[in-house]
C-alpha cells in the first residue's frame, strides 16, 4: 500500500461531507450527516424509501442546496458551487435521456457543453459506447432503445465528461429482475476497471453487497453503519442494519448475569449467551444470522423449538421455527442435514456465542 | 382447407374494429360538412364567378389594388406581433403553471380559462377603457412621472396588439402548458450535471422540448387573429383595415358578394397555410417513438 499522495492514494478522502442537514417544510430528511468516501471507492448508499439517500445524492450533486454542513470534493469546496461547474456526475433512476436527440448527441451533450473539439467528441463518443457494447447505436433514437440499452446510455453520457465522482441513483431499478442481476455485475466491472470514484443508492441489499467496497446504511435521515459489506453482514452495528441486511433470528431478553465480557439473556426461547458487557437487568436484543444455527445439541447457545415450516429454495433449506411474540427465528441449512426438523417436530437448535450479536433493546 | 378459416377470423375481426370506430367520426364530419363544408364552398364558388361565368377576375382585381395589400400586410402584422407578446407573456406562464402543485394549478388554470367566458366584446371595451387617454394605464404612467403628457394608446396598433394578445393568451399557455407539464424535470438536471449552464439548458434541452406546444400555440393564436373582427372594431375603430374588417364590409355595407367571397377565400388561405405549416413542424419536431 504506497502513500503517494494523489487522487489514487486510497487513504485520503476524496469526497467528504460534512454535517450536512436537509429539512422539507420542517420534515427533517438529512441530519447533521457525516461521509467520507476515498477516491476510486465504489460506495452505496443502503437504506429505505424514504431514509434520505437521494436526498443525499441530490446535495453532493448541487442539484439541492443543503441548510446546514459543507460538501468537500477533491480538496475543493463545493458546498455553494453550482451543479453544471461541479463536474459531478449523475446517473438518473429514470436515466433522463434527452428523447429529441439520438444516442450520440445525447453522449456528447456533455461534451458540447464543456467546449470540446469536434473530433475530439466524435472520439470520444464512440470510445464511450463501445465501453458500454453499444457500439453501432450512435444514429439511434432514444425512443427505440429498451430499458437496458437506455440505462448504458445513460451511464456512458455520464463517463463522457470523465466527471471526478459519478453519482447513481437506483439505475437499476426500472430493469427486469434477470437483467438486473446482469447489470449489477457488469456495471460493477466497469466502474472498478475505470477506477472512477462512485456513490451508488439503491434499497437493494443484495446490489449493495455484491458491488460496492463500502456500504452506508442509511436511516432517517442518518447513516447506521458505514463499512464494508462483509463487516456490516457479519457485525450490524444497530438493530436496524440487522433488520435491513440480511435475515437473522430475533430475541428480546433480560440480561439476567453478566460476567466479564459475556453475558447471560433470558429469553422466551431459554437462556442464550452472547459477548458483552451489559448491567443485569437491561433489556437486549439477542441475534443470530440463520447460517450459523445447526441443529443438534452441544455447542454455547442452544434451545429447544418446534418446526413452523421448511423452505427449500435448492442449494440450501430455509426452517422457520415457532417463536413467541414478535421474535422470529430462521435457519439456514445444507438441504441434506436437515431430514429430523420436520413441521410440528420439537428439535434442539444451537449456535456459537461468537455468532450472537446483541443490541440494547430499541 | 383448414388454414382459410383460420386466416379469415384473424384478419376480419381487426378490420371491422377500425370501422366501427372511424363511424364515431360521423357526427362530426356530418355537422363540419353542413355547417362549415357547404357554405365555404358556396363562398369558393362566388368568388370565382362572374355574372354566372368562371373567372378569377376578383381575385386579379383585388391582388392588383395596392390598398389590399396594404391591408394584407396590416392583418400579417397585427397578428404577428399578437402572436409574438402571447409567446412572450405565455412561454413563462405555462411554466409557472405546470410547477404549480396541488390547489394552486386549479386555481391559476381557472384565472386563466374564465376569462374566455367573459366575452371578446366585453374584454375589448374593458379595454377601451384601460387605454382611454384618462384611463388607467395613462394615469399609472403620469403619477410614476414615466410620461408628462397622456400617450395615446387606444386607436393605435400598439393598443390592439395588447388587447389581442390579452384575449388570446389562453390558447398560448395551454398548448405550451400541456407538453411542458409532461416534461421529466430531470431531464435539465443531467443537463446541468454534465455541465451545461442555465442558458444552454433552456436552448438544447427546455425549449426543443417545447416546441410542438409553442407551434400549436403559435397557430392557434396566429390563426385567430388573423381573421380576427370584433377587437379591432372596437379598439381601432373604421380607419385601420383588416382584411375580417373588409370581409365585413363588403358583405354588410357594400352589398358586394364577389368581393366579399374573394377575401374571404385569400383569408382562409392565409390560416390553412399557418395550419399546414405548423403541421409540418410539429412532425419535425417530434421525438421518435
Amino acid at each position: 500500500m504506497g502513500r503517494a499522495v494523489g487522487q489514487g492514494d486510497g487513504r485520503l478522502s476524496y469526497l467528504h461531507v460534512r454535517g450536512v442537514a436537509k429539512s422539507f417544510r420542517d420534515t427533517p430528511v438529512i441530519q447533521d450527516l457525516d461521509l467520507e468516501v476515498r477516491a476510486g471507492e465504489f460506495v452505496s448508499l443502503l437504506g429505505p424509501s424514504g431514509c434520505g439517500k437521494t436526498t443525499l445524492l441530490r446535495i453532493i450533486a448541487g442539484l439541492l442546496a443543503a441548510d446546514r454542513g459543507r460538501v468537500t470534493l477533491d480538496g475543493a469546496d463545493i458546498t455553494r458551487v453550482p451543479a453544471h461547474k461541479r463536474n459531478v456526475g449523475v446517473v438518473f433512476q429514470s436515466y433522463a435521456l434527452f428523447p429529441h436527440l439520438t444516442v450520440a448527441e445525447n453522449v456528447a451533450f456533455g461534451l458540447r457543453a464543456h467546449g470540446v473539439s469536434a473530433g475530439e467528441i466524435a472520439a470520444t463518443v464512440a470510445r464511450v459506447l463501445a465501453l458500454v457494447r453499444l457500439t453501432d447505436y450512435g444514429p439511434r433514437s432514444i425512443g427505440v432503445l429498451s430499458g437496458g440499452q437506455q440505462q448504458r446510455i445513460a451511464v456512458a453520457r455520464a463517463l463522457a465528461v470523465k466527471p471526478k465522482l459519478l453519482l447513481l441513483d437506483e439505475p437499476l431499478s426500472a430493469l427486469d429482475r434477470k437483467l438486473r442481476e446482469t447489470m449489477r455485475i457488469e456495471l460493477g466491472h466497469l466502474l472498478h476497471d475505470l477506477g472512477i470514484t462512485a456513490i451508488f443508492v439503491t434499497h437493494d441489499q443484495d446490489e449493495a453487497l455484491v458491488m460496492s467496497d463500502r456500504i452506508a446504511v442509511m436511516n432517517r435521515g442518518r447513516i447506521e453503519q458505514f463499512d464494508t459489506p462483509a463487516a456490516i453482514y457479519a457485525r450490524p452495528a444497530t438493530p436496524f442494519v440487522l433488520d435491513f441486511v440480511g435475515m437473522s433470528t430475533r430475541l428480546s431478553g433480560t440480561v439476567v448475569a453478566a460476567d466479564g465480557d459475556a453475558m447471560v439473556v433470558e429469553t422466551a426461547a431459554g437462556r442464550v449467551r452472547a459477548r458483552g458487557q451489559a448491567a443485569v437487568g437491561a433489556a437486549v436484543l439477542v441475534a443470530v444470522r440463520p447460517e450459523h444455527l445447526r441443529i443438534g445439541v452441544g455447542g454455547d447457545n442452544a434451545v429447544s423449538l418446534k418446526v413452523r415450516d421448511r423452505v427449500f429454495l435448492g442449494s440450501k433449506l430455509l426452517v422457520h421455527f415457532e417463536a413467541p411474540g414478535a421474535d422470529q427465528i430462521v435457519a439456514e441449512l445444507p438441504p441434506e442435514g436437515a431430514a429430523e426438523s420436520a413441521p410440528g417436530e420439537p428439535v434442539t437448535v444451537r449456535w456459537s456465542i461468537d455468532a450472537t450479536l446483541v443490541y440494547s433493546a430499541p | 382447407m383448414s388454414v382459410a378459416p383460420v386466416a379469415v377470423t384473424a384478419i376480419a375481426p381487426r378490420r371491422a374494429a377500425v370501422d366501427r370506430v372511424a363511424w364515431l367520426a360521423l357526427p362530426g364530419v356530418a355537422y363540419l360538412a353542413v355547417g362549415f363544408a357547404v357554405p365555404l364552398a358556396l363562398l369558393l364558388v362566388t368568388s370565382v364567378t362572374r355574372d354566372g361565368r368562371l373567372s378569377v377576375a376578383g381575385y386579379a382585381q383585388f391582388l392588383a389594388d395596392p390598398f389590399s395589400w396594404t391591408v394584407i400586410l396590416n392583418t400579417l402584422r397585427v397578428a404577428f406581433l399578437t402572436t409574438v407578446v402571447c409567446l412572450l407573456a405565455g412561454y413563462p406562464v405555462a411554466f409557472a403553471l405546470a410547477r404549480a402543485r396541488g390547489p394552486l394549478q386549479g386555481v391559476l388554470l381557472a384565472a386563466l380559462i374564465l376569462p374566455l367566458s367573459v366575452g371578446v366584446v366585453v374584454k375589448a371595451f374593458a379595454w377601451t377603457i384601460l387605454l382611454r387617454t384618462d384611463g388607467l394605464v395613462n394615469r399609472a404612467l403620469l403619477v410614476s412621472g414615466l410620461v408628462d403628457t397622456p400617450l395615446r394608446l387606444l386607436f393605435t396598433e400598439p393598443g390592439l396588439v395588447l388587447g389581442a394578445a390579452n384575449v388570446f393568451l389562453p390558447f398560448m399557455v395551454l398548448p405550451v402548458f400541456s407538453v411542458v407539464k409532461l416534461i421529466d424535470p430531470r431531464l435539465t438536471e443531467a443537463a446541468a450535471t454534465l455541465g451545461a449552464g442555465p442558458l444552454r439548458r433552456f436552448v438544447r434541452v427546455t425549449l426543443p422540448l417545447t416546441m410542438p406546444g409553442v407551434i400549436a400555440g403559435v397557430a392557434f393564436v396566429f390563426s385567430m387573429s388573423v381573421s380576427m373582427y370584433v377587437i379591432p372594431t372596437l379598439l381601432m375603430g373604421d380607419r385601420f383595415k383588416t382584411l375580417s374588417i373588409l370581409v365585413a364590409r363588403s358583405f354588410l355595407f357594400m352589398r358586394d358578394r364577389s368581393l366579399g367571397s374573394t377575401v374571404s377565400v385569400v383569408l382562409l388561405a392565409i390560416a390553412i397555410a399557418v395550419v399546414v405549416t405548423s403541421a409540418l413542424l410539429a412532425r419535425r419536431w417530434q421525438p421518435e417513438r
